[in-house]
């Protein structure tokens, strides 16, 4: 138990002068999510990073509300390390889902990030591939299916028709 | 076509798409080679062709309903799926499942692992052209079939877990029947790792092939058996043991060369591991009740955890808003982070005729990641291949520089017309 503490301890020491929040969930003891500004993401990676802390594990994002009720997406950065799981998190409001990349720190980010951009609308600046992951080709522009709001493409069946 | 591109054009560049459909991979994927001569200098990757919504459609049913739902992400490791998930929503619910149904689970985890690896394994051989490998070990993979058939009523999906616990005993008729099975199979694997050790046209094929240094692929991020044939100790039942390795702990299997033979010691090795360790917790196997009340509501939160799929690390993120439905299950496979390797590293430098042995070599699953990548180079002269066509070629190309000329003793053509 000591080690792991030890494990949550060093990650929190990295991230200490970016954090805004840290918090210790109770019903997992091997976890600490820090919480940062989006502007701040690619410092807090970069941080863990240098440091040798652990490896990405992958990139999620959902689509939430702020506790004054406003739509927001919530996007957690993941890493392992030995028994503990780090998490840096960041919000953005749906107006504004705006993020830098780090892929040129992590290039492997490349895949989550294109999962993050097709299926929540978040402007990665600078990531390197924009192409579809996992969409088809003629899949509309600017419909997300991930977000809450998205219950179904309203004209499927015209937009299926026209793919054929 | 195949001997013209052997013979001609060495210094030009060409891009060989390849796929979606594929006889020979069996699943949809799409890889475009740039080519200079032999040599591949660019590869890329596209998927997305077996892309069902997993992830949303979770968001629209009871915590009960998705764990189904996910054991069906993947045929080969579904009860890795279910595991992942349901763990996260017991810590959620703040349940602690019996020991005797964690052990269950870590059983069923590593027949799983048996039945997985002897499938890769064919699978991997037949690339090569290694036919009567494929076979064998296809044949031997019918038995791990069988235990599951018989223990759990169903060849894949076999729905271990329930909610709060698992849903078939250990009977002692079925441990005895086991060890039987479990005792014929490591003879079996035994031959397979002298084959993997020691046959000279199989080493030809895999000794230091597709290469990656431990650096790289702890850089790149590659996990399970594709990371511990590199030497790097990331093994998630050994890092952050879950259901059963917390109570009886496993050993990590790692070998240092990182090539595509390690990758097939590894794996076999692995095998042993598991059926040591099923023989091992099959004596000492705890008493007691096979699952817990499990609530049909959930208070929010959320929790992440991981399991270690034959692939690798699986890993999965649910949210959970108060209701009886999951706000949010997020899942990343093994798959895709190892297809960074092969993508942004492996493949670049070797010889057309031997990618398939070293996209196999990955243990590739295509309705895991349902994502692809693009290999697609600014040059024009495409020609298109399937994946058969590149099988052929990377068979014909090896028993050509070994001084036998293919065409002429007539086996493909025969196979062809039956």
């Amino acid at each position: 138990m000591t080690d792991i503490m030890n494990y949550l301890k060093e990650a929190e020491s990295y991230l200490s002068d970016i954090s805004e929040k840290v918090v210790y969930p109770e019903n997992q003891t091997n976890r600490i999510d820090v919480y940062v500004a989006p502007q701040d993401i690619k410092r807090a990676v970069k941080a863990l990073y240098d440091h040798h802390f652990g490896y990405l594990i992958t990139i999620s994002a959902y689509d939430t509300t702020s506790d004054d009720g406003k739509p927001q997406i919530g996007l957690v950065y993941h890493f392992g390390e030995g028994p503990t799981i780090c998490s840096i998190r960041t919000f953005l409001p749906h107006d504004h889902r705006i993020v830098d990349t780090i892929c040129d720190i992590i290039g492997s980010a490349t895949v989550y990030e294109r999962e993050c951009r097709e299926l929540f609308g978040i402007e990665i600046v600078g990531t390197p591939d924009k192409s579809k992951l996992l969409l088809p080709e003629d899949w509309p522009d600017g419909v997300y299916p991930m977000l809450k709001s998205f219950t179904g493409l309203t004209d499927a069946g015209k937009w299926q028709k026209e793919s054929k | 076509m195949t001997d013209n591109l052997i013979d001609s054009n060495k210094s030009q560049k060409y891009i060989v798409p390849i796929g979606p459909q594929h006889p020979a991979l069996k699943e949809p994927g799409h890889f475009e080679f740039t080519v200079e001569g032999e040599i591949v200098v660019d590869a890329s990757i596209r998927l997305g062709y077996v892309h069902r919504g997993v992830e949303k459609a979770a968001e629209s049913r009871t915590w009960t309903q998705v764990l189904y739902l996910v054991e069906r992400v993947c045929g080969i490791c579904s009860h890795a799926h279910g595991t992942a998930f349901i763990q996260n929503a017991e810590a959620l619910a703040g349940i602690e499942i019996p020991p005797r149904a964690k052990v269950i689970r870590a059983i069923a985890g590593e027949i799983e692992r048996l039945h997985s690896h002897l499938l890769w394994l064919g699978v991997a051989a037949h690339e090569g052209g290694f036919d009567a490998m494929f076979m064998y070990s296809w044949r031997d993979r019918e038995i791990v079939m069988d235990i599951l058939e018989n223990f759990f009523g169903n060849r894949v999906n076999y729905s271990v877990n329930i909610p709060g616990g698992v849903k078939e005993d250990i009977t002692p008729e079925f441990a005895e029947q086991l060890r039987i099975k479990l005792d014929f199979l490591e003879k079996r694997l035994k031959h397979y790792l002298d084959v993997v050790n020691d046959d000279v046209t199989f080493r030809a094929r895999t000794v230091n092939i597709g290469t990656l240094g431990k650096e790289e692929m702890t850089r790149l991020g590659a996990t399970g058996p594709t990371a511990r044939s590199a030497g790097i100790t990331r093994d998630i039942r050994v890092d952050r043991p879950y259901s059963g390795f917390d109570i009886y702990p496993i050993n990590m299997i790692l070998d240092d060369h990182g090539d595509l033979n390690a990758r097939f010691v590894v794996r076999l090795k692995e095998c042993f591991e598991s059926i040591r360790y099923i023989r091992d917790v099959l004596e000492k196997i705890p008493e007691g009740e096979l699952s817990v009340k499990f609530p049909r509501k959930i208070p929010a939160g959320e929790s992440m955890s991981s399991v270690e799929a034959p692939r690798g690390e699986l890993f999965y993120f649910v949210r959970s808003n108060g209701t009886e439905n999951p706000d949010r299950v997020k899942v990343r496979t093994a798959s895709l982070c190892n297809w960074g390797t092969i993508v942004s590293a492996v493949a670049k430098g070797h010889k057309l005729a031997d990618m398939p042995m070293i996209l196999a070599g990955i243990d590739p699953c295509f309705s895991c990641n349902d994502r692809m990548v693009n290999i697609v180079g600014k040059e024009k002269n495409a020609q298109l291949w399937t994946w058969e066509q590149l099988r052929k070629y990377g068979i014909n190309y090896h028993a050509m520089q070994e001084g036998f000329n293919v065409s002429d003793c007539g086996i493909e053509q025969l196979r062809e017309e039956k």
